[in-house]
Formats: C-alpha cells, structure tokens, sequence
C-alpha cells in the first residue's frame, strides 16, 4: 500500500508539472497557503459574490427591522425588557451569571 | 445549484478526557472520505487550525485534536469529500413524539442561506416564511435573534464593566427602560482588556487549544445558542407551560462548531438552576443543510410561503436590527456599540437615522477592519470618567485566516500587552457565519484545465491508467 500511495503521488506531482507547463499556472486551489488574506485567495475570490449576496440580507433585514418594527439596539426589544422584569432582574445579574454565562477550559 | 453534503449519524460523544475533547463532547463531526479525496490539497489551503494531514497528492485526513469544527474544508472541497454529523433523524422522531415541545432556536445567518436550498437566489431572506416552515413542522421558535439580544445586554454591560473598573470605578451606574440599577464592579478591575467575543464557538476552542493565555480576555457571556437554550428550558417552560423535561431545544446554525458546542458539558445550566439533572441547554443542532434536510422530508418549502404575512414577531421572535447583523462580521461588534453608544450618551436610537449605522466596523471582505468610536458620555459618566467623550477602539478579525493569517498580528499585540483596543470580534469563517461550514454548499467550479488533471487523477487511481 505504502509503495502504491507513493506512486500515487508522484503520479500527482508528475501531471501537475505536465499541467503547470501548460499553464504556468499551479492547478487551482493547490497550496495556496502562503497568501495573507482570504479574500485574494484563489477560493476566497471564489467566495465573493456568495458572501456579498449573504451579507445584503443581513443588512436588508436590519433596515426591516429598524424601519418596520422600530428596533435598532438591543435594548428596544420589547421582549427583552420583559425577561428582564418578569425573570432576569438585570444584566450581570444573580440568575444571569447562572443561565447566560459560562467559562472556559485550557486543552493543551 | 447547491450540493448535497454526505452526512453520518450523530454519534462520537467521548467517554473520557480523550485529546483535546472532554467526557461527553463529540469528536469527529467533520471527517473526509478518503475514498473522494483526490489530495487537491484545497482543504489545507483555508483550514484556519492546521489540522488537516498530507501533503498535495496525499489522501488528507483530519487532525481531531487540532480541528475546531468549522467545517470551511467541507465549505471549499471541490470533491464534495468532507462529510457531516447530522442528527435529523433524532429531530425527526421527537417532532413526531407529542409529549415533547420541540423548539427551534434560528441563527442570524440561517435566514439569508436556506432559501438556496429550495432554489431561491443568495442572500433571499427568509424570516416570516421560515417561521412558518417551521410552525408547520411542529416546532416551537425561539430566534436565535433574540438571544442574540440577550447577548449583547450581557456582554455589553460586561464589556463597560471592565473598561470602567479599568478606569478606577467601583461601581457603575447603568440605567436602562428609565430605571437605574448600580453594578458592583470591583471583581471585572481583574479582567483583562482588551475583551474578545465569544458568540464563535470555532473562536472559542481555537482559544482554547492554541492559545489558552486569552481564556481571561475572552467574554464570560455565552454565545447565543447556549443563551437560548438556557432561557427556554427555563423562563420560556414557563411562558410555554410546559415541563421543562418535555422541551427538546434544536439549535438551527449555520455552524458545524455549534454542533460541538451543545455538547460541551458545562452547558447544563438550566438543569442546575432547576436541580434537576441530565438535562442539556441545547439538545440537538442542524445546520442550516440539515434544517433543509428536514423540511423536504416532510414536504414542506418555506419558499411557497408568505414571508411579510408570516413576519409577526411575538415572544421570542422579537429581535432588533443590530441582532440580525450578528450573521455577518462586524454585526457582533456594530450590535454592541449601538447598544453601548445607547447607555454611555443617554441617547435613545432613532430607527432609521444613520447616526446608528456604524459602517467603520463592518467587515465586509476585508481580512481585519479597526475603528475608534467617539462617545459623548452622559453627565454622570463624564466625571466618573473624566472626559466628555469617550474615544471606543474596537477591532474585528473578519476569518482567523488560513493557519491564522487574519488573527496571529492581533492576539500577538493583546499578549504583550501592546493591543490599543477596548473590544475585539472574532469570527473564525471569512465573512462571518454567513459563510460558515453548515450552510449550503455552493461547489467551486474547476477550470476545464483542472477537470482534466483531477480526471486523469481519478482514472489512475480506479487502475485505468
């Protein structure tokens, strides 16, 4: 197994010289690690109408929710101010240290 | 249009401490079947982690220990090889169990993807009509949207906890709905600044297994998800009148790491506070693909449903603007400035003025955006602060980056004690979650050159050659 995998790759290695000097280009995708920022990769290019799009209705529904429903900070959610008053008291408070928050734990 | 992603039952829930992975999390939500790997070597090339093994022309495999779940391999294969843990089959049968009130927690970037799956264009919003998909499925909602909320009033007045305590302050007066409450502060002077969010659970174990130094700076607040589970287990059970037992919570992401982080095992705190044990804030998780999943099984398209009929918020369906932004980057960080700006000045939002569109924090497609936000302090805050204004630095790691290109430069800065900032976001998907490993897969499209090479590729490898 261990000779064929091998074989394998170099096979690899071998086309993708072969497709290299066709191109002067590396197949696409292939070790792109050593560009900085994502958005110049080759698949971060790949990547951009798609998070655009994404991104607009993001911001799309925070005009619907400012101009329709009238709430653009946290705190104007009405719901919001009920929890509070019916159940949570305050932020940082007794029940919301038990329920909203956490702590976190060192894996090495 | 979209693929379809491999999916494998939800199982792997370690026994004990193994690796990296504590007793009770899942292990292995992401995997590549090596029997579709080509070795086109993509995978590696956007792993933020260095977690995936071999080498161009190599089956890769994946590194559990170092992997933090986000899935952008499975996101970017141009192969369709990396796979999913899917629980859509324990969701079926508890939507189908009468007993229980199953609760669909919604994700800010859910709403903006699922559509796809049913056809509709990128980015077509789908909030009224995905309610109603749900409803008629059987589930209860709790948007995530609200908890997100919830969010930003916890890790906000966190946030101005610390920076205050920073200044010399014991206490800090905060007055929300017209009533004012005073926060002993003494405790956060030992909190560390800059504060980084914590909402990313890919962010949170990426913290947690490269760099454990930042556990202090990171928000105590839970993320959204956890939030929300916590919350309808709890208050919601009692909204509902339900048992808290009977409500089976299904958090509906657009995250495989969400997947990992219901099974963290300090997240069962509603259990705690109601003493009652074996119970988990958040039972399941779909990502967005399984959500799809789901719905087609049953017949359901949220499409051919009204959207602005069905858009009638009430209970946990309310949400604010700056909610809905946490789907994208910079949404987080603009969410708790609108809210932060709220208390520091006394000024109450005008909905639609452009005073609180705080554009020079989002992230858009830019690998890291920073911003100095002046705050006209309330007068109260100006002598406690001694300013009147008060000049708010804020940074947001819009990906960690490949091998962390994006967010090495800014931890480095926050752990010699150089960073200039007050409150830092990170989102480990490019983007934000709107581009995260459980949304719907749009496949790379290879060049007529590259189908050529990985077809002579696969032919070799089927003996052909």
């Amino acid at each position: 197994m261990k000779i064929r995998k091998l074989t394998r790759r170099s096979f690899l290695k071998l086309a993708g010289a072969g497709i290299i000097s066709l191109s002067f280009t590396k197949p696409s995708f292939a070790g792109d690690t050593a560009e900085k920022n994502f958005f110049e990769t080759k698949v971060g290019k790949e990547r951009l109408k798609l998070i655009k799009a994404r991104q607009s209705g993001q911001y799309k529904d925070d005009v619907i929710s400012r101009e329709k429903f009238k709430m653009a900070a946290s705190h104007e959610n009405p719901m919001i101010k009920r929890f509070y008053s019916e159940f949570a008291h305050h932020p940082l408070s007794e029940v919301s240290e038990a329920l909203l928050h956490t702590h976190y734990k060192a894996r090495v | 249009m979209v693929r379809k992603v491999n999916t494998f039952k939800g199982n792997g829930a370690v026994k004990s401490q193994t690796g990296t992975y504590r007793a009770g999390e899942l292990r292995g939500i992401i995997k590549i079947n090596e029997g579709n790997c080509v070795g086109c070597h993509t995978c590696s090339s956007v792993c933020p982690a260095g977690a995936v093994k071999g080498s161009f022309g190599d089956k890769h495999s994946i590194d559990l220990d170092k992997c933090i779940n986000c899935g952008q391999c499975l996101l970017n294969c141009p192969f369709g090889a990396v796979e999913q843990m899917s629980f859509v089959d324990v969701v079926m049968a508890k939507l189908k169990d009468k007993k229980t009130k199953v609760v669909a927690i919604i994700a800010p970037a859910v709403r903006v993807a699922i559509g796809e799956e049913f056809g509709a264009e990128p980015g077509t919003l789908t909030v009224g009509r995905l309610w109603a998909a749900l409803e008629k499925a059987g589930f209860l909602i709790y948007d995530n949207n609200f908890a997100a909320d919830q969010t930003i009033l916890e890790e906000g007045t966190e946030l101005l906890a610390k920076v205050a305590a920073h200044a010399g302050l014991k206490q800090l007066p905060v007055e929300l709905w017209g009533k004012k409450i005073t926060l002993d502060i003494k405790e956060f002077s030992h909190h560390p600044l800059p504060q980084f969010t914590s909402c990313c659970p890919a962010w949170v174990r990426y913290v947690e297994v490269f760099y454990p130094k930042l556990i202090p700076y990171l928000s105590s607040a839970k993320s959204p998800q956890q939030m929300a589970g916590a919350t309808a287990k709890t208050y919601g059970a009692k909204l509902w009148g339900a048992k808290p037992e009977n409500i089976f919570t299904v958090g509906v992401m657009p995250c495989t790491a969400k997947i990992f982080e219901a099974s963290r095992p300090e997240f069962d705190s509603a259990g705690k506070y109601l003493k009652k044990s074996g119970m988990r804030d958040v039972d399941a998780v779909l990502t967005t693909r399984d959500l799809a999943e789901l719905l087609k099984r049953m017949n359901i398209d949220p499409m051919k449903m009204s959207e602005d009929a069905s858009r009638k918020p009430e209970m946990f369906k309310f949400y604010s603007g700056g909610a809905t932004i946490f789907g994208t980057s910079g949404g987080v960080m603009e969410a708790a400035v609108r809210f932060a700006f709220h208390v520091l000045s006394g000024q109450e939002p005008q909905a639609m003025s452009p005073k609180w569109d705080f554009e020079g924090v989002r992230g858009f497609t830019k690998p890291v955006v920073s911003a100095t936000i002046p705050v006209p302090l309330r007068e109260e805050y100006q002598k406690a602060f001694g300013t009147k204004e008060l000049q708010v630095k804020v940074c947001v790691v819009n990906g960690i980056g490949t091998d962390a290109a994006h967010l090495k430069p800014i931890v480095e800065d926050v752990l010699a004690g150089k960073s200039p900032y007050h409150f830092i976001e990170v989102m480990n998907c490019p983007g934000g979650c709107i581009n995260g490993g459980g949304q719907p897969v749009h496949p790379i499209e290879l060049s007529l050159l590259d189908q050529l090479f990985y077809s002579l590729v696969k032919n070799f490898e089927g003996g052909k050659l």
